[in-house]
């Protein structure tokens, strides 16, 4: 029988009663209180994955390496590449400066673990709307049905915008100084995400293949600490990403606050520690600070560990022993040496003016002993610390996925106007969910490195040039949650092809995915069911595509509860289900497909035709025009897909094409635009301002802007060539039309100024944030 | 092929890089600086010995985190003292880029300030620029980008022909455009640009090679008309 204040206490700590009981039979005796905060901290979910290791144990994972590690990695020549999503939603809501700053800085130190020096960051951000979209009444009259449930208010647009510019700055601030390049990602905005903004942070690291450090200690190494002192900030983080938000002001005090210049030294120092063939392990110091990286080194070398915690340099008075433990005090890491590593570590340390500690010792046995002043405080078995109660999760279809399959957006016909369409190509282009990301980009240091080969708000995939191999590699992040929302399956499988599609677009090869998987409460069922079907729709894409997962990350309770008035509950808002793919390519075509000046060329869409018989479910217009999300979404066509790859890999190897996009937000008007818009930007297109394009589309809004999947346009000079081969290869296509110098968008039933259209895009979210 | 393994034309100049902490474009300021045909070696903040240098370069990044201001922990560096002796002296040729350009207006080796973009945002962008009445473009990554010096100071900019770089677009409300200076000698050179991250053409920009080409081309000529200096010494042939 559990007394009651201990299940009081249980509750605090987020530990469930069948767990408690499982931790007295691994101890075979109760644990003392501090026990049992380690236990609390390493069994959540944030350190154990206890909801989701059973389904992310499912993930393919040939050819990707050191895939249960700090970061997994592909090998390229003699180099790995490493690289790895995370995210940082929680911490973000509640102080967005700090909270993007510190995320970068978590992600970093998991690559450098590796011994890899980072080289890229990518980040996919996701807020509320920060506009309401307004329509005339003719248009809004011509929608049968109006999904009116909407959360929005001015409040929240205002707040959303502070979480935005408080986000690009964190990260702006931090990554800049860090020296590793920004160098792509996407931004969109979705009211689910008013009360649970998402920030994942990818990065990218490369190491010589034979110079990789992993977690696993051995026996008789002395436990070397260094980087900043420990504090209280970031106490209980690991716990308290476990939970929802209470969107109260306390949460602010389990924030880390990061440190760029220390970051910095840190990553120099770390690099030159690693060489030494003294130094054998390394991990970060992330969630559960000291104690899941010391625990995590013990369990994988299978040896024990002693630490005395008065070793521990710390920045604040009479910290308690669980408080030296979790705290999540940003800028460490830890190594695991023997004396003359050490003795390297020191000297390494003093050179960058960091601290460097001994804090404890390794040795034969499976204990992990913590001794404060000599006196034992805690004596647990460490694998029994670092394997958490496993749970299944108990999905169950929800309703509303059956509803919205059968929704239709029903359109007056009426509402085909070239008059409304023009208006609407205005408004979506203004749209911070479509209109280019400038803004916020041109914040990130895209170019330090000097690897980097286009800006990240161009189109197609991020490339980075990799000197070390002569070689050059993209990186891109994607994700959909209004699909995914409609059906976790086919959206989580379409992200991936979406992704596949955007690394092909720019003559790359993709070679394996990263996941963040942002998604709520994961002991609700209708969210079990939302993750699990994601988990599936991921797993038969890659093996459909026989590409690997290398590494991941899970945030669940993604979730924030909207007050309402005295008389009536709580609202609990949750997000859509969110995984974001972090995919690696290789270039394989001798140049990559840029899309540069488009003067007197041919635009083609290849790939499946739509119709009105389309499946244009979860279209970026529908949302956004109609407030509307129903329908199905489109399937893949696997065989047409590859179909394209290869003809547009061999278009470019043939120097036929001159640029090419995927079809994805926005239709084809969308790819159409930014097409377009991209030319604009390379200055050897001296007469820009009067670059125009003309087409004969129909007047019909679900073929202009409806989303479907295994479409891209193509640009060329010689069209009889493309036509010949595109005949010849048996892939559908039309030609769109000719770029001309009229400096009109003109779909023969609309002329509109692509200059000025182009400004709006360029600056339309900078006007609105 | 690794890049590492290319061998550039030898000029027989030595390079030094002055890495802080916090500095973090060392690497591609070492690769740009190679392939132009500079011996070159890093130096930590602390060395104070410059003798054998024909160029010293202050690197971009953050010196110190840039706290209190970019520029300003720097100047009180070891090495920041012997680079005034080494400029008063005449014995070669000072390049600061990003951040160097900052130390060096902090240091008064170049005169004007740096101070915070018009636009109070870090701005990463490629930027077109005029140098030697040429256009070239080469990125630029900043937040206190935007040069300011009175009015005085600004007429004599001119009238000695101070200005090395001027932005097209000025993207960061610069007086008269001014994106890189030299000193009345010409041997102090400042720049906010960075063309150390042009000098790839995998990966596109390449314009960053010609500021190194006419540094290099400069150097020689000055060796050749300073005594103190004898090129043929070092030449390797």
């Amino acid at each position: 029988m559990i007394k009651f204040e201990t299940i009081k206490k249980l509750e605090k700590l987020g530990l469930s009663q069948y767990e408690y009981e499982e931790i007295v039979k691994k101890l075979n005796r109760k644990p003392n209180e501090l026990e049992l905060y380690l236990f609390s901290a390493m069994w959540s979910e944030h350190c154990g994955y206890k909801h989701s290791k059973k389904y992310l144990d499912m993930l393919p994972r040939t050819k990707s390496l050191f895939s249960s590690e700090n970061a997994g990695g592909i090998k390229i020549g003699n180099h790995v590449i490493f690289f790895k999503t995370e995210s940082h939603n929680h911490p973000s809501a509640v102080e967005p400066y700090q909270g993007a700053a510190t995320g970068i800085g978590g992600i970093l130190r998991d690559i450098l673990a590796m011994n890899a020096r980072p080289i890229a960051l990518l980040n996919s951000l996701k807020f509320g709307p920060i506009e309401r979209m307004k329509l005339p009444d003719d248009i809004n009259n011509a929608v049968s049905i109006i999904n009116n449930d909407t959360h929005c208010d001015m409040e929240s647009f205002s707040r959303n915008k502070y979480l935005l510019n408080g986000v690009a700055e964190g990260i702006s601030d931090y990554g800049n100084s860090t020296g590793v390049p920004t160098i792509g990602g996407e931004v969109s905005f979705n009211e689910c995400y008013n009360l649970s903004p998402l920030v994942n942070v990818m990065a990218a690291g490369i190491c010589h293949k034979n110079n990789v450090k992993t977690a696993a200690a051995k026996e008789n190494l002395y436990v070397t600490l260094i980087g900043s002192a420990t504090g209280r900030d970031g106490l209980f983080g690991a716990a308290f990403a476990s939970k929802e938000l209470e969107g109260d002001s306390s949460d602010r005090l389990s924030v880390q606050i990061g440190d760029a210049y220390t970051k910095k030294k840190l990553i120099e120092a770390t690099l030159e520690i690693l060489q030494s063939k003294n130094v054998f392990c390394s991990q970060d110091l992330g969630a559960a600070g000291l104690l899941s990286s010391t625990s995590e080194m013990a369990a994988k070398g299978d040896v024990s560990m002693d630490l005395y915690l008065d070793k521990v340099p710390l920045r604040e008075e009479n910290m308690q022993p669980y408080e030296v433990m979790l705290s999540e005090s940003q800028e460490r890491m830890v190594f695991g040496a023997n004396k003359a590593g050490v003795d390297e570590i020191v000297k390494i340390c003093k050179k960058y003016e960091l601290n460097a500690a001994i804090i404890g010792k390794t040795g034969k046995g499976n204990t992990y002993n913590l001794y404060h002043n000599d006196i034992l405080l805690a004596s647990v078995p460490v694998k029994a610390l670092c394997k958490p109660v496993l749970y299944d999760l108990n999905p169950k279809k929800p309703e509303y996925i059956d509803v919205l399959k059968k929704k239709k957006l029903f359109l007056d016909t009426k509402i085909n106007t070239p008059q409304n369409i023009k208006y609407l190509i205005f408004k979506i282009t203004a749209a911070p969910a479509f209109a280019s990301k400038k803004y916020i980009y041109s914040q990130y240091d895209s170019t330090v490195c000097a690897r980097t080969l286009k800006n990240p708000h161009f189109i197609g995939v991020s490339p980075l040039y990799i000197r070390e191999e002569d070689t050059t590699i993209g990186f891109s992040m994607d994700s959909n949650e209004d699909l995914c929302l409609l059906n976790p399956y086919t959206g989580a499988f379409n992200i991936i092809f979406e992704s596949y599609r955007n690394a092909v677009s720019s003559g790359f090869e993709p070679l394996g995915i990263t996941n963040c998987l942002n998604f709520a409460n994961p002991e609700k069922p209708d969210v079990a069911y939302q993750f699990t079907e994601t988990i599936k729709g991921i797993k038969d894409a890659l093996c459909t595509l026989n590409l690997p997962v290398v590494s991941g990350n899970v945030s669940f309770y993604n979730e924030g509860v909207k007050k309402t008035d005295i008389h009536t509950d709580d609202v609990k808002i949750k997000i859509n289900p969110t995984p974001v793919i972090g995919m690696l390519s290789i270039l394989k075509t001798k140049n990559p497909i840029y899309t540069r000046s488009l003067s007197d060329e041919t635009i083609f869409v290849i790939g499946k035709q739509i119709n009105k018989n389309s499946c244009t479910g979860a279209s970026l217009y529908q949302r956004l025009f109609f407030n509307f999300l129903g329908g199905k979404p489109d399937i893949i066509d696997f065989e047409l897909e590859m179909k394209l790859k290869s003809a547009i890999f061999d278009l470019n190897i043939k120097g036929e094409i001159s640029g090419a996009i995927d079809v994805s937000k926005g239709g084809i008007i969308g790819a159409l635009l930014i097409m377009l818009f991209n030319s604009f930007n390379f200055n050897d297109n001296k007469n820009s301002e009067q670059l125009g394009f003309s087409c004969c589309l129909p007047c019909d809004i679900d073929i202009l802007f409806g989303e479907i999947t295994g479409r891209y346009l193509i640009s060329a000079k010689n069209a009889d060539k493309v036509e010949q081969y595109l005949i010849g290869s048996q892939i559908p296509y039309e030609k769109l039309g000719k770029t001309n110098n009229t400096g009109n968008l003109n779909l023969g039933f609309v002329k509109i100024n692509l200059a000025e259209l182009r400004e709006i895009y360029e600056n339309s979210l900078e006007r609105k944030a | 092929m690794n890049l590492a393994s290319i061998s550039y034309p030898q000029t027989g100049l030595k390079a030094a890089i002055a890495v802080f902490l916090g500095t973090n474009c060392e690497k591609e300021t070492r690769m740009a600086l190679e392939m132009a045909g500079f011996n070159v070696e890093y130096i930590f903040h602390t060395e104070t010995n410059l003798e054998k240098f024909d160029l010293v370069v202050l690197p971009g990044g953050f010196s110190f985190g840039d706290y209190i201001k970019a520029g300003r922990l720097a100047k009180l560096s070891p090495v920041i003292e012997s680079l005034r002796e080494y400029v008063k002296l005449n014995k070669g040729f000072v390049l600061g880029i990003c951040n160097g350009f900052q130390i060096l207006c902090e240091t008064r080796l170049l005169p004007g300030v740096l101070i915070e973009n018009t636009k109070t945002k870090f701005i990463s962008e490629d930027c077109a620029l005029f140098f030697n009445n040429k256009e070239i473009t080469i990125p630029i990554a900043h937040k206190e980008g935007c040069f300011w010096a009175d009015e005085d100071t600004i007429k004599q900019i001119e009238k000695n022909d101070m200005v090395i770089l001027r932005y097209k677009n000025n993207p960061n409300g610069s007086i008269n455009n001014i994106a890189g200076l030299y000193d009345s000698k010409h041997h102090v050179i400042g720049m906010m640009p960075h063309p150390e991250r042009a000098v790839l053409s995998q990966c596109g920009l390449a314009d960053g090679k010609k500021i190194f080409e006419f540094l290099k081309t400069e150097l020689l000529n000055f060796k050749k008309s300073c005594p103190t200096k004898n090129l043929s010494k070092k030449r390797v042939e």
